[in-house]
This record gives structure tokens, sequence and C-alpha cells, in this order.
């Protein structure tokens, strides 16, 4: 079977590897027979329209679904991993709206598994700071609880919830759908900043090509005709020229494989 | 966690006293176990009184159970009600209840039956004085109140044993006596024993073709009563005839005295006990403090028991909606027995008392709790549920840690409907003898006594409001603004 390597030079131990995935809950599957690779320290993003299984994808990367056919192997263990909940401990998991649990305050949803996992307070608090400089957000704001924050500052708090545990892998749905584009333009470069700090490899599921371009170096078009595509960077800038990332994108959806 | 209850109902359970007397929801009942247990005590038994048990089965059943000792008992009512052969009577009704293993003390002298009342001036006039006489007199205005008139033992009966003519109607039993001694009519249905009787110049007609079933009032008690207990009981018998028994029950349904001390005073009369005033009734205050108290301990038992079912049982059902639906259809299908009825279904299992009233409101609680439980489980954006599980929350600390929060104010809601509806029901714990302030409610509505009723009735309304005050405090410490009221979890 042949996999498409979602990273430039192929790299030999891919971060998760799909292989001939099949999954549905009607008599037509979201995806089928789907083989993509996902390269180690790098972002690689799953642009397409809605309903075209990207969101599926990503569930089937931490076993929050199981696929119907194929098989999926991520960070090394094929899925179901022995250990779900631990493996789950090493992949980091944003949600659009962020979905801050709203009880806890800001920086109890951050800390919450590293809590249960025993951290010392002083590795808590280190943690905390670090990844509260990066994501650019305010003191005060750790001790609110979610509903008192403004959605660009729920993302950075679903970011740094996401990222507290060192994960080798994260895993991004549509995380900035909801914020206003000034926001979202802040969100990406702080993003950026904590890939330059912290080279995680990342898979983030956007239906907006834009920032897919701005953000991943690796795009995987899923939907359209044929199977998933996936192009690089570089080539999809030389591609697109003068015309905007949304015309790009529905030119690469209507034809086949590259 | 079920050892535990049972530990705590055997706690209830062993603290009975000595003896107890048992009486059912009239007046009269009240008074013969007053006078009962005043005698005991005056033999040196300490005595318990479950008076009001809500009826003849009850108070059957709490004897056999062995929860009271004795209760006043009727013998037409032992063989048609309780074992069902209305023709038992005399010494084969009192074989058949010495297999059951209780005795049936000699009568205490009087009959408590339906008769029909006349004026006196009627009477004499027209030389009135037997039932079948009336046959002859078409034109007679007779009024029967309207139970007289539908029982299978009541008008259409009588009037077919004597072949009587008369088209009577049907009017309040209250207002019948009034309406014969003013003239407006001319009979009327009533019990031989009615104190009001013994004010309104009414003459009884005798039952000369023997219609009306036997009611002769003794006292039913255990095998197993002590025997100088039984001795004391005995003196009793023969010693109450008709006219006595409607003295005694005059002066405690028109008179206000309390059937203490108008128990105290036969006594005294009759030569029984020497000093009448030995017994100081509680004041009422102190009374209602601790029915208060009683009514709490009940409802706050039966409520944390409640809980501790209902919560983790919503807990573990919620992911199993067909198992949840079952269970939500039983705990509903409990809250439609009448709670009279429920009583009754559990004094075989728990005995009369505390337990049985704690079982029932219990079983009252488990509804309004595991369904908010649930509702609130199951209204949990699903996003929430699966971030938790996304970001490596095992099973239980999803549970613990996002599930049960955001669901909290929906238990408490829960809980809040459980207790309020607990402190009301909790009345009719009084039935089966388990106390609380439904004891004053009915031990007033027996005696016709309005300061009694509202003497239950208004603490038991404030300690509603009480209790919702209180839930309404709770959840304000509980639970965050943004979380109250609304839908549980949705993202703000």
């Amino acid at each position: 079977m042949r996999l498409k390597r979602a990273a430039a030079g192929a790299s030999p131990d891919p971060a998760i590897a799909l292989e001939g995935v099949r999954k549905g809950w009607g008599p037509r599957p979201v995806l089928d027979g789907i083989d993509l690779a996902f390269a180690r320290g790098c972002i690689t993003a799953v642009v397409g329209r809605s309903g075209c299984g990207k969101s599926t994808l990503l569930r089937l990367c931490n076993g929050l679904l199981v696929p119907d056919a194929g098989t999926v192997r991520v960070l090394g263990e094929v899925l179901p991993a022995r250990d779900p909940v631990a493996l789950r401990r090493r992949i980091g998991y944003a949600v659009q709206q962020a979905a801050l649990f709203p009880h806890l305050t800001a920086r109890e949803n951050i800390t919450l598994v590293a809590r249960l996992e025993g951290w010392a307070a002083a590795a808590l608090a280190e943690r905390l700071e670090t990844l509260r400089v990066l994501v650019d957000l305010p003191v005060d704001a750790l001790e609110r609880l979610p509903h008192e924050l403004s959605g660009g500052q729920q993302q950075r708090v679903g970011l740094c919830r996401a990222l507290f545990l060192h994960p080798g892998l994260l895993l991004l749905d549509e995380p900035f759908a909801a914020v206003d584009p000034l926001s979202r333009r802040d969100i990406h470069q702080r993003l950026l900043a904590l890939q330059a700090h912290e080279p995680v490899t990342t898979v983030l599921v956007t239906h907006d090509m834009a920032e897919a371009l701005r953000l991943a170096e690796e795009v995987v078009i899923l939907g359209g005709t044929g199977g998933p595509r996936v192009y690089s960077r570089a080539a999809l800038r030389l591609r697109q020229g003068d015309s905007d990332a949304e015309a790009l994108l529905l030119e690469l959806m209507g034809e086949g494989p590259p | 966690m079920i050892r535990a209850l049972a530990l705590l109902l055997l706690l209830w359970s062993t603290a009975a006293p000595a003896l107890t007397v048992g009486s059912k929801r009239f007046a009269e009942s009240h008074l013969l176990a007053e006078i009962a247990a005043q005698l005991l005590e005056r033999e040196g038994f300490a005595v318990e009184r479950a008076h009001g048990l809500g009826g003849s089965l009850i108070a059957w059943q709490a004897l056999g159970a062995g929860d009271i000792d004795l209760y006043p008992a009727y013998t037409g009512t032992l063989a048609r009600a309780v074992l069902k052969a209305p023709s038992l009577s005399g010494a084969a009704l009192r074989e058949r209840l010495q297999a059951e293993g209780f005795e049936l003390l000699p009568g205490l002298g009087f009959e408590n039956s339906y008769a029909i009342a006349i004026a006196s001036g009627l009477a004499e006039a027209g030389g009135l004085e037997r039932v079948s006489q009336l046959a002859e007199r078409p034109t007679l205005r007779l009024g029967f109140s309207h139970e007289f008139l539908r029982r299978g033992d009541g008008w259409e009966a009588l009037a077919r044993h004597y072949g009587l003519p008369q088209q009577p109607r049907g009017l309040e039993h209250a207002l019948a006596y009034r309406a014969v001694a003013a003239g407006e009519l001319d009979g009327t249905d009533a019990y031989t024993t009615d104190g009001e009787l013994s004010v309104h110049d009414l003459v009884l007609l005798e039952d000369d073709r023997g219609f009306f079933p036997r009611y002769e009032a003794a006292l039913l008690v255990r095998e197993d009563l002590p025997a100088a207990a039984r001795r004391a009981l005995v003196r009793l018998s023969g010693r109450i005839d008709a006219a006595t028994m409607r003295r005694l029950n005059y002066r405690v349904s028109a008179g206000g005295e309390s059937p203490a001390a108008v128990a105290a005073a036969f006594l005294a009369a009759e030569g029984l006990a020497a000093d009448s005033a030995a017994v100081a009734p509680p004041t009422l205050l102190r009374r209602v403090l601790a029915r208060t108290l009683e009514h709490l301990r009940l409802t706050g038992i039966a409520l944390a028991a409640g809980c501790l079912v209902a919560i983790p049982g919503a807990l573990l059902l919620a992911g199993r909606p067909l198992a949840a639906r079952v269970f939500l259809y039983a705990t509903g299908l409990v809250q439609t027995i009448p709670a009279l009825a429920l009583l009754a279904l559990l004094i075989p299992l728990l005995g009369l008392g505390m337990s049985t009233a704690i079982g029932a409101l219990f079983l009252y609680s488990l509804l309004p709790v595991a369904r908010n439980t649930l509702s609130g489980l199951l209204t949990i954006d699903p996003v929430l549920l699966e971030v938790a599980d996304g970001i490596g929350l095992t099973r239980r600390q999803r549970l613990l840690r996002v599930q049960l929060p955001l669901a909290a104010p929906a238990v408490l809601a829960g809980v809040k409907t459980a207790a309020v509806v607990s402190v009301g029901t909790a009345t009719l714990a009084a039935f089966v003898g388990a106390g609380g302030l439904g004891e004053p409610i009915i031990t007033g509505l027996t005696l016709n006594d309005r300061r009694l009723i509202l003497a239950g009735a208004i603490p038991a309304a404030l300690l509603a409001l009480a209790v919702e005050l209180l839930f309404e405090l709770l959840e304000r410490a509980l639970v965050p603004a943004h979380l109250r009221g609304g839908r549980a979890g949705a993202p703000g």
C-alpha cells in the first residue's frame, strides 16, 4: 500500500500513520481507504469543506473514535492503545471554542491533568509561567472562570492546557474558528512562537486555507475528487501566485492527486 | 451501605419501650387506648402510645408484628374488615383470634353500632321504640349521612330487611342531629356511642330484627402480654356502658378536654386509679418542639439514605439509557403509590414506627434525586466530555472532576425537591405511629380540635419553607453564579 508522506523527505518513523482507514456512521463512510502519514517535528494542516471528515480523522488519531477498517499507528503505538489514558496524556488536544471546563478557573483548566499526575507545585508554577508568557495571557486572567475571558483568551488557555504535559503530538481541531480575525492573527503568531520554542508535531484541522498556509509546512486536502492529497507549503505558495487562498483551495479540490 | 442502613433501622426498633398501646384515628379509640395506657402506667408499666394508626389493617398488622401490644377493637370490624368472615362472632371469633396469637379480652360493656335515632318527643307520642315500627309510618321524614346511604350494610339493606317504605334524603352527618332536634327531620342514622346524642334529645330505636352487625368494643391484646398487665386490663371489662361512653366521647369532642384528662378522670371516678391529677401533660410548645425534632429526624434520615442510593445509582446508570429508563419508571411507579398504601405495604417488612415511615420517605425521595442527577449528567455539553477524554482523564477522574461538579446544580435541585416533599409527606408518618408533626394534626382531626391541627400544620409549613430557604443558601454557597439555573456546562 502506497503511503502518502505528509512531510518532505518522508520520515521513516511518522508520528501518525493511517493505513486503509474507513470510518462512517451511515451507508456512506465519511472516510474511506485513507492512507496518510504525518511526519514528526512540523505543523501539518488538514483542510477541506465541513463534513469532509477532518474532525473524524483527528479523533481517530487519539483513539476517541475507532476505525471501521484499517489501522492507525500513533507515536509508535498501534491503536487501540494498551493504555489509552497514558497515550492521550502524550497527545495535546484542543478544539473549537476551547471547550474549557466552565466550573474551573483558567489556571485549574490548564493544570488539571498535571495535578492529577502529581506534579510538584514548583514545577506546575514554572511550566504555567512559561506557557503563559508564550501565548501572551495576562496574569490576572489565570484566576478567572472561562466565561469571564474573551474568546481569544479562552483559545490561549485551551492551547496551554493542550501543551502543558510536553506532548509528543498536538491535535488542534479548528481551534481558532470562533475568534475574531485580529485575535486570530495574534494567536497564530503565538503558536509559531511556541513552535520555535519547543517544536512539537502538530496536526491542525481547519477550513481556512489562509490559516493553513500561514501556519503549516505541509497541507493535506481532504474531500474533493480522489483521496487525500498532500502539498508542501512551498509548492502551494508557488501555485497561488496572486489569487487568494480560497481560490487556490477550490482549484486544488477540483483536481485529482498531484 | 445497606448494612449501615439496616443497623440504623435496628437502632430505632430496639429503642421500643416495655408496652405499646395503639389506637385508630377516631376519638373513641384514642380515648379507650388512653384509659388502658394510664391503667397500665398505674400498674408500674412503662407505656408508649401509638395513637392515630391509619386503619384497622395497620393496627392489626402492628399487633401481629409486636409493634403494639394492644388496641381497642370492635368485634364486627374484626370479623368483617380484618378476618373477612362476617358471620364470625362470640366464642368462634375469640377462637379464631387465638389462632392468630391474639386474645380478645371480655367486652368493655358497650357496642358502637349504627342505629336509627329519632326525636324523643316523636318516640313518646307515637310509641316508637323499634325499627320494625317504621314500616307502618311511611310519611316519616328520614335523612341519612351520605356514607350510610352508600354502604352495603346501610340504608338499602336496612330497608329491604325491614320492608321500610320511606324515601330518605342525604345530608351532612353533623347537621342531621340538629335537624332532628329542631323537628325538620324525623329520624337519622347515628353511632350508638356518639357523644352528640347525649346533648340532643334523641332516642335510639331498637334493632329488633338484628340487622346491624354487632360492634362490641373490647381490647385486643397479644397473647404474650405480661400476666399482670392482662389482669389490670380485664378490670375494665363491663365497666363502660354505652351511656358512659357517649358521655366520655362528648367531653372530648364537644367539651374540648384532652383524651388523657378524660381518661384520668374516668379511672379516678371508677376507683381504678387513685389520683386523676397525677399525669401533667407536657405544654403544647414543648410537644410541638419534640414533634418538630422527630419530624426532622424522619425526613433527614430518609433524605440522606435516598441521596446515598439515588446519586450513585444515577451515576452508574448515566451511560446506560435503557437501564436508566427502567430505573426511572420503577421509582416513578413507587411515586404513584398513595402514601398510606405504601406505609401499609411496608409495615410487614419494617414494622410499626420510624423504620416504616423512613422507608416510605426514602422510596419517595429516590425519583426526584435520581431524575435530576441523571438529567444534570445528560445535559452536560458532549464536547466537554470528549475533551475530558481527549486530554487523558480516566473515567473516574472525568466523573469526579467534570461531570459531578457540572451536574451539581441539578442534583441539588433534586435533593431540594425531595426534601420539601419529604417534609410534607412525613406528616403521614403518624398513621404508623412514627410521630412527627403529623401526630398533632391527626390527633386534632380525630378529636376535632382545630388548635391541635394548627399546632402541627403551622410548624410543618414553616419547616418546608425553611428547608427551601436552606437549599437556596446552599446552592448560593456551592454553585458558581454562572452555572446556576442555566444549562449545565454551556460554555460562557
